[in-house]
């Protein structure tokens, strides 16, 4: 029951990317394929599970003077680790993802869940936050991807499917709007997304009003 | 009494018009008939189809949102034809009609329903679909040589010459050999659909400004910008010639008229516009000089756009009933106030 | 506030310090782990590119080269312990950035291929520089080489004449550093032979 109320929280009602508005730039940057979108969203959750499971325990520990220096350590730790076993195991995805592995440092996601939950929260709950919430980016990382990586390459499963991994051709080449691909694509798209998700919580919200009422 | 006259009250001095968005709009659409009959002169029946189905697009996904979203429904005061129109003009005539019609859709729906229909939209949607355009890399550089077309119903682009603008040569600062200047003031170029033709550009905007739809404000000082920095510095030729090279070819005409004087996406105070002017200008001439791209005026506008909310707070019009003397006193008060806490402060240290 | 307690200077130093050292550690053993995998997948992408533009048992660095112009570094390869051909690390600026590619030519001088091993080139145009039918047009040829526009042979790519201009000069720039290397090392070995072969001629 529990489980399934963070899940919703991660995923729709404080989302990560669309209700709170944090690690756009990673968002941005590298949602043009589906294998990046996983990729990148694995990668994330795993950190964030680890840094808050370990910023959990430390609560105590660290003194509210040096906590941001502390989280910081901690997170950027788990990142290099995150980073060398991609480039070790991954190479691909690793070349794919680019700067933006260990730009994760500074994800806003990962220091803003440390310091508003996991520094006052016990283990098993940050290890639940740092799940649900990773699963939330994920999914927005997801849909983004698909999302730009259909109209603006015409392609679905880029880097997994398809012939040497190129994805599986929808719409012919020459069709599909390039732009969508490029940054620009992405503000449009999250930018659609996020006004989606509004809608959408406001006319349940209405719905449930309208309820009561009656 | 019906809605409209319901919440036309405002303050003094009331003076009744019976100019409406839907007059306006068929005044721009008849200004901007002359640059389509040259269009369909220079490219052949194919830009007149390419603007009818721009313009039944527009209308169409217009209708189609509106409807969607259970709004009152706009499409009877013609905006949506006259953003079909231009976006049409500002492409290649060999612009696929399909890509127009994507671009239809992302300038009626992304870049003016869903900021709020007519009047809310903060850049001009046929500009900002134009930009949106370059997805298609091959076929938004692909020009047509004027006259290349075998028949005037062919449709087919088989056996079109293509060429480069005039704009192109001229980024590196020779002036084209393959036209002279006078086929560019008629429009006998490779270009945008609806740009080529300075000549008729011109007769529309005439037309808009005897019509009042527009003061020559923000055309004037847009074109007087290009032209000064232009004589300023030449390219390899004499300077006047030059500088009438530049105002003729690209989208200068086409953008300075019937795009930067948008009501909705330019300033609505006289200084502010000036300034809105100059900035397209320069801009234009910065690309146009130092850019990646040969022509720049679309992107001027677009940048601009999105400054004009900041130029018209920053540049307002007086109240009415206020003498330049009174705002001189004025200025100087606060300018001595400013003077006396300064000092105190300084005292006070 | 007011009833957290008090930490000094000293407490503070010492709980950073023992967590950069617990991580430290941390890292230090992934580290440790990964290395040669590491080191392994890197080898053999490098190794790949090389293979791409000319096929050869193994490679060998140049060892005093100095980076001149655009290239940054330059390799013999070898095969039957024979020297075969060469390959030149060289990185021309492009439009989004620089190029990096590798090109490989054999003894004479002569293109055998290039390749580009990452670029931030506009994709759709100036990416499309990584396709076989822009990059085949440079196999074959050889001496300094330009944009047909520019009335050369190399076709540019459609829109994006910057990237094209920039690959071909990239060639250009690769392909003379080996031709000063071929000469050079001609020169140093006919050297010791010039005499005998002097002989024989005259003596013919």
């Amino acid at each position: 029951m529990n489980f399934k109320k963070h899940l919703r929280d991660g995923l729709i009602d404080n989302n990560p990317v669309l209700i709170q508005l944090l690690g756009m730039c990673s968002t941005l940057a590298i949602s043009t394929s589906l294998f990046n979108g996983i990729g990148m969203g694995v990668s994330v959750t795993v950190i964030l599970i680890c840094s808050n499971v370990v910023i959990s325990l430390l609560r105590k520990f660290i003194p509210a003077k040096i906590r941001i220096a502390g989280y910081i350590v901690v997170i950027a730790g788990f990142v290099t680790v995150v980073d060398l076993l991609l480039q070790a195991y991954l190479p691909a995805l690793s070349a794919s993802l680019g700067v933006f592995i260990p730009l994760i440092v500074v994800n806003c996601i990962i220091l803003a869940r440390a310091e508003a939950f996991a520094s006052k929260h016990s283990v098993a709950a940050s290890a639940l936050d740092g799940l649900t919430q990773g699963i939330g980016y994920t999914a927005v990382l997801i849909v983004i991807s698909v999302v730009r990586e259909l109209l603006g390459n015409g392609t679905f499963g880029g880097g997994i499917l398809g012939p040497d991994g190129a994805g599986i051709r929808i719409i012919p080449e020459g069709y599909p709007a390039l732009l969508i691909i490029l940054p620009f694509g992405g503000f449009i798209t999250l930018g659609l997304l996020i006004a989606l998700i509004q809608r959408l919580s406001r006319r349940s919200a209405e719905k449930a009003e309208t309820e009561e009422a009656a | 009494m019906d809605k409209e006259s319901m919440f036309s009250i405002s303050t003094s001095p009331h003076i009744r018009s019976r100019e409406d968005t839907r007059s306006i709009m068929l005044d721009v659409i008849i200004a901007l008939i002359p640059a389509l009959a040259v269009a369909a002169y220079m490219f052949g029946f194919r830009a007149i189809l390419m603007t009818a189905v721009s313009v039944c697009a527009c209308v169409f996904f217009e209708w189609g949102w509106r409807r969607l979203m259970k709004k009152s429904n706009t499409v009877g005061d013609l905006s949506a034809v006259v953003t079909g129109m231009l976006l049409a003009y500002c492409l290649p005539p060999t612009m696929p009609v399909w890509a127009v019609v994507i671009g239809d859709l992302f300038a009626i729906v992304l870049v003016k329903q869903l900021f709020g229909g007519i009047g809310k939209n903060f850049v001009n949607p046929a500009l900002a679909a134009r930009a949106f355009m370059a997805s298609w890399p091959v076929a938004i550089t692909t020009w047509e040589q004027p006259f290349s077309y075998k028949g005037f119903f062919s449709l087919s682009s088989a056996d079109i010459i293509t060429s480069a603008t005039p704009l192109a040569s001229m980024k590196s600062g020779a002036l084209p050999e393959t036209s002279t200047l006078l086929q560019v003031f008629i429009g006998q170029t490779p270009g945008s659909l609806g740009e080529v033709s300075a000549f008729a550009l011109l007769l529309g905007g005439i037309y808009l400004v005897v019509r009042r739809v527009i003061t020559p404000r923000i055309p004037l000082s847009f074109m007087l910008t290009v032209a000064a920095l232009s004589l300023l510095f030449p390219g390899d030729c004499g300077r006047i010639e030059w500088t009438l090279w530049q105002l003729c070819s690209g989208g200068l005409m086409l953008g300075a008229i019937f795009m930067a004087t948008d009501y909705a996406t330019s300033p609505v105070n006289p200084r502010a516009q000036t300034v809105y002017g100059i900035g397209c200008g320069l801009l234009t001439v910065f690309i146009r000089r130092f850019g990646s791209y040969a022509e720049g005026v679309s992107f001027s506008i677009l940048i601009m756009n999105t400054a004009v909310w900041l130029l018209d707070r920053a540049l307002p019009s007086p109240r009415f009933g206020v003498t330049a003397e009174m705002r001189r006193s004025a200025r100087r008060e606060a300018r001595a106030a400013k003077r006396g806490t300064a000092s105190e402060e300084v005292e006070a240290k | 506030m007011s009833n957290a307690k008090k930490t000094g200077p000293v407490k503070l130093a010492v709980t950073l310090v023992i967590i950069c050292a617990a991580v430290s550690l941390v890292l230090g053993l992934v580290n440790h782990i990964t290395e040669d995998s590491i080191e392994a997948s890197r080898a053999a992408r490098t190794a790949d590119a090389m293979a791409e533009v000319f096929e050869a048992e193994y490679y060998e660095p140049v060892e005093d080269f100095r980076p001149d112009g655009t290239v940054k570094a330059l390799y013999r390869a070898y095969s039957g312990g024979v020297l075969r051909g060469w390959i030149a690390e060289t990185s021309p600026s492009g439009f989004g950035g620089v190029i990096d590619m590798v090109v490989g030519a054999d003894g004479e001088g002569t293109v055998t291929g290039v390749s580009i091993v990452s670029m931030s080139e506009t994709s759709g145009l100036g990416a499309n520089a990584r396709k076989e039918s822009f990059r085949s047009q440079f196999v074959g040829k050889s001496g300094p080489l330009a944009l047909r526009k520019k009335g050369g042979e190399i076709d540019a790519l459609t829109g994006a004449t910057v990237t094209s201009t920039a690959v071909t000069s990239g060639v250009n720039d690769a392909l003379r550093v080996i031709g000063e290397y071929i000469g050079r090392e001609a020169n140093a070995e006919e050297e010791p032979r010039t005499s005998p072969d002097a002989v024989s001629s005259a003596t013919d």
